[in-house]
């Protein structure tokens, strides 16, 4: 509907389909807080979007990693179990030492060898990328439970406080996740890497050919998303001012569909991370509005499942209008 | 004799048998519990559900092109909790169906074991439709699929799971005919007829066609998003026979049956050797891989290894199967 309003080249149409192809999710984002706060008056309510801020945030910022990996034409399954096994191991380092630092640290070693593990065997080996993220899925959700199946908290206050704290009256991860998605948005749109990593998912062939160094990039991207889910790992500790080994199960797949609504395709060379910054938020607003309105939360689970594929088929018609005329068959 | 061993590796399925025979051999040597007859059949009827999953996944798989079916786990709920439904009304559920005098006839049983495969079917259509017509990627419209059907199973169930089912139909999971387990015959049989549909129809070709190079297929005259529509409808078949042999292997129904099990049948069907690129594989591998995991699961219950290994073992055994399988594919190319 909204490629034949540009096609037909009225003024009006094609100022509509930039806007939208501009601001994508973020227009999805403002017309559904609209139709939610005529259905529920605390919607609306600044703590109420603050809390939806505050739960989009570690969401979000895997969003932008996985936006990433999803733009090289790969996908990254494993960022829950990376999730998962950071919060057990940064639990049980602090239990034995006492030092949060150094369990910060060890957390985050956790996403650096889940990250290089997944570059190495996409990139270096060759596996497809589902096959590769689903082996270290596996492995990491077994080990986060090997390693501990207990929940561990008495962190100290200032590690609870990068969780819960806020400043400006806004939540502390909500600034992380703007400074993730800035640095993310500069490399993909001002830096040769963020070109050379569309270049790759829009056509490995010719990227090899143009003699990019298709391993390197691979590591690159899949140790970034590790790194960023272990990121998340340690704020979610935070937030909920303990460690749990179980604590990412299925993150994953509320990640990809985050992305996948802010508008990055499955088959690789597009993809907006602040498109996924909206759509991390698009996904928890929803989740938001059907606990205020009290909606079972097993109809939640089908209307989010129909949201998901609505979401991206609009970005399919956008990316198909986008081709050049007679590439789509 | 080295000609003959030759022989036995070009076999497509070699590399997956003998994975099983090591690993049996090895298990044999740290425990006398695993080489007897009785845990010999229990890996087997063990393996029947993921086998008959892993039937329906290796059809979507070698439609290539990012084929997968997410939904599987998801569908096998579905289509349990719809068939339990037919014979037991939910509000009845509670109280504890066992107790209650259910209807045996063959009538009810016919009927709960077709609403059961009709609303598979219908999950599958539903899936081709999404992917064939409206050309979504299938992994998103499988992934919808997999919370639709999973919150419509606990909807209409109330999110109760049901104890007991008549005894006829628990016969198809723990009865046996002439000394063969039921469920492990009718693996078997499915596996059989696939593998023929696979290697001396039209449709097979075609299938295979289809993921070789799905454009190539196209101009040779393959009709693209009808055969879409036809595989993802029949995996759905295949996850929703899945489904009744679970119910009755354990005599309930419970609205979570199958969670996750989408994993095990991937995993099941790429150890088999079929490429998630498409286009390369075939069904008595996907079975025999379903076998090797549940091999695998056997060890490590009889070895009293913490169940918490058990995800990372198959994780790694996933990783190392397709990274011999390409290897294997590279040499039989020889570059």
């Amino acid at each position: 509907m909204i490629d034949s309003t540009t096609h037909t080249g009225s003024s009006g149409g094609r100022l509509f389909g930039k806007v939208y192809d501009t601001l994508g999710i973020w227009i999805w984002l403002i017309v559904f807080a609209f139709l939610f706060s005529l259905l529920n008056d605390r919607f609306l309510l600044f703590l109420n979007i603050r809390n939806i801020l505050r739960q989009a945030s570690p969401m979000g910022i895997m969003a932008c990693g996985m936006t990433m990996v999803i733009i090289t034409g790969g996908i990254d399954l494993s960022v829950g179990s990376v999730v998962s096994m950071t919060s057990a191991v940064l639990g049980v380092v602090f239990r034995e030492s006492g030092n949060m630092g150094l369990a910060i640290a060890a957390g985050m070693a956790v996403g650096l060898g889940g990250g290089i593990s997944n570059g190495l065997l996409v990139g270096r080996l060759a596996l497809p990328p589902f096959i590769a993220t689903f082996g270290t899925m596996s492995a990491g959700a077994g080990l986060a439970y090997a390693f501990t199946d207990t929940s561990i908290g008495g962190f100290p206050a200032w590690f609870e406080w990068l969780g819960n704290g806020m400043i400006r009256r806004m939540p502390i991860p909500f600034f992380m996740l703007l400074a993730v998605a800035a640095v993310f948005y500069l490399i993909l749109t001002h830096r040769r890497l963020g070109r050379h990593l569309l270049a790759l998912g829009g056509n490995e062939g010719a990227a090899r050919m143009a003699g990019m160094n298709l391993p390197r990039l691979k590591l690159f991207v899949y140790t970034a998303n590790g790194l960023l889910a272990s990121f998340c790992g340690v704020i979610l500790c935070a937030r909920i001012r303990s460690s749990y080994p179980g604590i990412g199960q299925d993150i994953e797949m509320e990640v990809i569909a985050a992305a996948v609504i802010g508008g990055a395709s499955m088959v690789g060379g597009q993809g907006r991370i602040f498109g996924a910054v909206g759509g991390a938020i698009f996904v928890c607003m929803i989740q938001n509005i059907f606990n205020l309105l009290g909606v079972y939360p097993f109809m939640q689970k089908v209307i989010t499942g129909i949201l998901i594929a609505v979401a991206v088929f609009a970005n399919e018609l956008r990316a198909r209008r986008d081709l050049p005329p007679g590439a789509s068959e | 004799m080295p000609i003959t061993l030759r022989r036995l590796t070009m076999i497509k399925e070699a590399g997956i048998i003998g994975w099983i025979v090591v690993v049996g051999l090895l298990v044999s040597l740290l425990t006398p519990a695993f080489l007897t007859p009785a845990n010999l059949l229990n890996i087997i009827i063990q393996s029947s559900v993921v086998g008959i999953m892993a039937i329906g996944m290796t059809l979507v798989i070698l439609t290539g092109e990012g084929g997968i079916d997410l939904s599987a786990g998801s569908i096998l709920g579905i289509s349990s909790v719809a068939m339990a439904m037919a014979i037991i009304p939910v509000e009845l559920y509670r109280e504890t169906a066992l107790t209650l005098n259910l209807p045996n006839d063959m009538g009810t049983i016919v009927t709960a074991v077709a609403i059961c495969l009709v609303t598979g079917a219908l999950c599958g259509l539903v899936n081709g439709v999404l992917i064939a017509f409206v050309k979504l990627p299938p992994f998103i419209a499988t992934l919808a699929m997999m919370s639709a059907a999973r919150g419509i199973a606990a909807y209409i169930s109330a999110g109760i799971p049901t104890y007991g089912l008549p005894s006829r139909l628990v016969w198809v999971g723990q009865g046996d005919i002439l000394g063969f387990p039921v469920p492990v015959l009718l693996m078997l049989v499915l596996a059989a007829v696939v593998h023929l549909v696979l290697t001396r129809t039209t449709f097979g070709i075609a299938l295979f066609a289809l993921g070789g190079n799905r454009e190539t297929a196209r101009f040779s005259g393959i009709n693209v998003k009808a055969m879409l529509l036809v595989v993802y409808t029949l995996a759905a078949l295949f996850f929703a026979i899945a489904g009744i042999i679970m119910s009755a292997r354990g005599n309930q129904v419970h609205p979570d049956a199958g969670l996750g099990y989408e994993l095990y049948a991937i995993g099941a069907t790429v150890i088999g050797g079929t490429s998630m690129l498409g286009g390369r594989g075939g069904v008595l591998g996907a079975i025999l891989g379903a076998v090797f995991m549940a091999e695998v699961q056997n060890a490590i219950n009889l070895l009293n290894i913490p169940v918490a290994y058990m995800k990372p073992i198959l994780g790694l055994l996933i990783i190392l199967a397709v990274l011999l399988d390409q290897w294997q594919k590279k040499r039989s190319i020889g570059d």
